[in-house]
């Protein structure tokens, strides 16, 4: 589970979190949706134990994790597919990084590649897959690190409506099956909504939670929740959160 | 059948200019051998190179081995220094100076200098290879470990990943082709520098070949050394892109496109 208590970051003078407090139960979703630049990624970055934050405590299955590296699967926003590595070796540079056994983790992959819709693309270069296809792949590359905290920050941001739609509803599908604790920031709230079982809205930098929004439906969902009555009202909460948040105040 | 037309349309034009090259060459200095010696006929080159051939194998032989463990040198000491200074801002800081000025003395007037200290073996000789290698080898390998996307190092660190692992994953990957493509620049002139080095003192190699022919006016000699040291040269070329298609597969389909 992660825990996360009176979070305070600033970039030299730059204040990104003034003071955010939440927890994610383990195997539960949270996601987290805010204005561009309100400080998401720096959040995301600072579970992962990649940045110090300026004060607070972040805890993660109960030890501290700041600064404490590689106890948490981190996808950045960019899919950092290694050029010089092929589809497969790709998908193991999380398991390798970590120094689990290379053979078992090309064994894992390979029948992870079908229900990713990248099988036959086992030996293709990065150059050569599409930006949805690069995207399942690190997603993959994610999932195959085999660690119990998955930190995605918007991992479907560059694919089209119609990909971004299949890969929710399998990534939905996928979490039901595998316990997974998730932090997912995204800019959509559909997809918010529609994944987690709570959803963190932002204000804008510095970052401060200005709401939080149950999801309680059972998972695995179905796409067509989106037009349901409740999933509406909830909706309309998260957006009127944002937008509370947003010009208004200035 | 397509890679054989394609591997024609690649070779064909510039082969024929070189040969519409040479027959002007034949037809101009054809007439004016007598008076000109400075130019010969390729013709009476290749005459020139069949009378002395068999003394050509042992001086390819030395120009070779110095330039080969020349090379060698230069890329280890070019990829250390690398190494080194794009993983330590006050080393480079120390050493970009003298790298530039490294450069700025030219070969003929270190040579002589090199013999005195090293010799007439073949050490001077590998050092001067060596120094015209390792330039570009340091300047290209240094850009490409600084220009590694600091996301890829922070995404194997965020699994855990430490030194040898970036190392190995990220680093050498990264700075292969940059390293290939100095090492290609510096070996037009490495063969070019062990016939500098052996021109001014040697008991063996191309160079020496070419500066007694020059002694003797036997220009068409010259000629012979000159062709034998630009074939080497285009050899070793062909050879370390071989290598670098080997070691860099990522990189073959944006070579062929561009
Ligand atoms: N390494 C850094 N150094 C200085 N400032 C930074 C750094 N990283 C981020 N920032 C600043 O912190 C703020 C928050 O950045 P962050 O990337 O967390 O935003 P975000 O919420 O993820 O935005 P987006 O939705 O556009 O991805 C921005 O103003 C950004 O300029
Ligand atoms: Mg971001």
């Amino acid at each position: 589970m992660i825990l996360v208590e009176g979070l305070q970051h600033s970039f030299e003078s730059l204040d990104v979190i003034a003071d955010v407090s939440f927890s994610v139960d383990r195997g539960r979703f949270c996601a987290v949706v805010g204005p561009s630049g309100c400080g998401k990624s720096t959040l995301l970055r600072i579970l992962a134990g990649l940045l110090a934050p300026s004060d607070g405590r972040v805890d993660i299955d109960g030890h501290r994790a700041v600064g404490r590296i590689g106890h948490t699967a981190y996808m950045a926003q960019r899919d950092l597919l290694l050029p010089w590595r092929r589809a497969l070796a790709n998908a193991t540079v999380g398991a390798e990084a970590r120094g689990l056994d290379r053979r078992a983790a090309r064994t894992q992959s390979l029948g992870l590649f079908e229900r990713f819709g990248l099988a036959g693309f086992e030996r293709s270069w990065p150059h050569q897959m599409s930006g949805g296809m690069r995207q399942r792949l690190a997603l993959l590359r994610t999932f195959v690190a085999g660690l119990d905290v998955l930190l995605l920050d918007e991992p479907f941001g560059a694919l089209d409506a119609i990909t971004r739609r299949d890969l929710q509803t399998w990534l939905d599908q996928f979490l039901t099956e595998n316990q997974h604790t998730v932090v997912l920031v995204t800019h959509d709230v559909d997809e918010a909504l529609l994944l987690a079982d709570e959803v963190l809205v932002l204000s804008p930098r510095p970052g401060t939670i200005s709401a939080r929004v149950q999801s309680p439906y059972p998972h695995p969902r179905p796409s067509r929740l989106v037009t349901d009555a409740d999933f509406i009202s909830r909706k309309a909460a998260v957006l009127e959160a944002l937008g509370q948040a947003g010009p208004r105040t200035g | 059948m397509n890679t054989v037309r394609a591997a024609m349309r690649e070779t064909a034009p510039p082969a024929l200019f070189v040969v519409v090259l040479l027959a002007l060459w034949e037809l101009w200095a054809g007439q004016s051998t007598s008076r000109n010696p400075v130019l010969p006929a390729p013709s009476r080159i290749w005459h020139a190179l069949v009378d002395t051939a068999p003394l050509l194998p042992s001086h390819v032989r030395t120009t070779l081995t110095e330039t080969a463990v020349g090379v060698l040198l230069g890329v280890s000491t070019g990829v250390i220094v690398a190494v080194v200074v794009s993983g330590w801002p006050l080393a480079r800081r120390v050493l970009h100076p003298l790298l530039v000025a490294s450069q700025t003395v030219p070969i003929q007037v270190l040579a002589p200098l090199l013999v005195l200290w090293a010799g007439f073996g073949l050490a001077p000789k590998i050092i001067v290879v060596a120094l015209v290698v390792f330039f570009p080898v340091t300047v290209s390998t240094t850009a490409g470990l600084q220009n590694v996307d600091l996301e890829y190092i922070e995404l194997i660190r965020s699994f855990g990943g430490g030194r040898a692992v970036l190392l190995r994953m990220v680093m050498i990957p990264a700075a292969l082709p940059p390293l290939f493509a100095g090492l290609r620049i510096s070996l037009t002139y490495a063969v070019a520098g062990a016939v500098i080095g052996e021109s001014i003192g040697a008991t063996s190699g191309l160079g020496l070949y070419i500066a007694r022919s020059q002694r003797a006016f036997r220009y068409d000699q010259v000629f012979v050394g000159v062709a034998v040291v630009t074939v080497l040269s285009m050899v070793l070329f062909s050879l370390v892109s071989v290598l670098a298609w080997v070691l860099c597969p990522w990189q073959r389909q944006t070579d062929r496109s561009t």
